[in-house]
């Protein structure tokens, strides 16, 4: 009877841990990577997705960008790890590699080593993108350590907008953040 | 029969409790309000600047309130259903800056990026010219609502709440006159009707719904005001003083 009994709890210890398993592999990222040419189709209005908008024209230039942005969008995470350290035991230490584990990491949930990865990549390089990603980085970094003001980054995400006036595809994407900022998500 | 009573005076003083736990409840909830200015910045040297003389606030209610609207009940054998709705109004209290202090900083602001004319709280002392606000409505409201659902089998029962958040709707009123040395030489009102959009009304907890709840309304008077500061420079811009 005894017996019987731990093999019950065991079954039943089972089910649970792959319901939090299940729970943990099904939370979907914070942040979606997408072409900036796919993002302009796209209605944003009600949106509560925070996406990364990666210029068409990086893609076609980098191919270690646009393989990284294939296994991204296609959710093989495992696959691109081990890419990005195959490439960076190789000795590649070029700025396509520091963004695309860059953005791996923001999928991740792993803001502090994005924000790492990210400083290594010069300020010539990806520049938008950059500034976008370093904000970003800075609010899940604040509400990780509960210094988050909501005021401080409403003020920088309007100065980061208004040296961008005309990209109304950022505009849309930072209404999007703003909707993060306000409702602490 | 006397249980029957007994059932339905105990459902009635609980809906009438509920609207006062919710009220005690929101005042915990405070967002804040603000908004991003999307107009483009207009980089004339030499812009000439008014002053705001007054900036009266009479619209806005100093406590977030709750009362009770018509509600429903199924009272079936083996199915109940009760639902309560509670309308809220927006005040002060759940809102994280005041009210008055952003509308007259966001009225600075909007000036200084597309305004022909900067209007400053700050007396310049040298133009004629004054600007007088009055914020005679602000309201924002809307609907609470709570459900319970319970199912009676042979020996047992199954029971479940659920919380719903819905759109909230700004009503917002500003009149403003413009001075020469004192006497008004123009009048405007400025009326805002805005219905936002509750996105994420089903939240899994009842706490994250209540902060959530605050946000949307905080939000609609945000964006309600804004829209209203930017057809107040508008104008403005129009008169060129």
């Amino acid at each position: 009877m005894k017996e019987y009994n731990n093999h019950n709890l065991t079954k039943y210890n089972f089910a649970i841990l792959i319901l939090f398993l299940g729970m943990f592999c099904c939370t979907p990222p914070k942040y979606i990577v997408k072409k900036q040419s796919e993002l302009i189709k796209l209605d944003l209005d009600n949106a509560i997705v925070n996406f990364i908008p990666i210029p068409d024209n990086e893609l076609i230039i980098s191919n270690l960008l646009d393989s990284s942005f294939n296994l991204l969008i296609n959710k093989k995470y495992r696959k691109l790890d081990k890419y990005i350290n195959s490439k960076e035991s190789s000795g590649i230490d070029t700025p396509d590699l520091f963004l695309s584990k860059t953005l791996l990491l923001i999928t991740k949930k792993e803001y502090s080593d994005a924000f790492q990865s990210l400083t290594k990549i010069h300020d010539s390089d990806y520049s938008l993108l950059k500034k976008l990603l370093i904000l970003d980085l800075n609010y899940e970094m604040a509400r990780m350590n509960g210094n988050f003001d909501y005021n401080r980054f409403l003020k920088d995400y309007q100065s980061f907008l208004d040296s961008y006036p005309d990209d109304l595809t950022l505009k849309r994407i930072i209404l999007i953040r703003l909707r993060y900022l306000r409702y602490n998500y | 029969m006397r249980f029957i009573y007994i059932g339905l005076l105990i459902l009635g003083l609980m809906s009438c409790s509920e609207s006062k736990m919710l009220q005690k409840s929101l005042q915990k909830y405070k967002a804040p309000i603000g908004y991003l200015h999307d107009s483009k910045i207009d980089n004339q040297l030499n812009k000439d600047t008014i002053f705001i003389s007054t900036i009266n606030n009479k619209g806005i209610d100093s406590i977030t309130s709750v009362s009770k609207m018509k509600g429903k009940i199924l009272p079936f054998i083996i199915f109940n259903y009760t639902e309560t709705n509670m309308k809220v109004e927006l005040g002060q209290s759940s809102i994280e800056q005041s009210y008055h202090e952003f509308f007259t900083n966001s009225l600075i602001d909007e000036s200084k990026r597309s305004g022909r004319i900067i209007v400053d709280n700050r007396d310049p002392g040298k133009n004629p010219f004054s600007l007088e606000i009055n914020i005679d409505t602000c309201n924002v409201r809307s609907k609470y609502q709570r459900n319970t659902t319970v199912l009676f089998f042979l020996i047992a029962y199954s029971m479940s709440f659920q919380e719903l958040g819905f759109p909230s709707e700004t009503n917002l009123v500003v009149t403003a006159k413009l001075k020469k040395e004192g006497k008004i030489i123009s009048e405007k009102s400025y009326r805002v009707k805005r219905t936002q959009p509750f996105l994420n009304s089903q939240s899994i907890n009842s706490a994250k719904l209540r902060s959530d709840f605050t946000a949307n309304m905080v939000e609609s008077l945000s964006l309600s005001t804004k829209q209203c500061i930017e057809d107040l420079i508008k104008d403005l811009n129009i008169a060129g003083i």
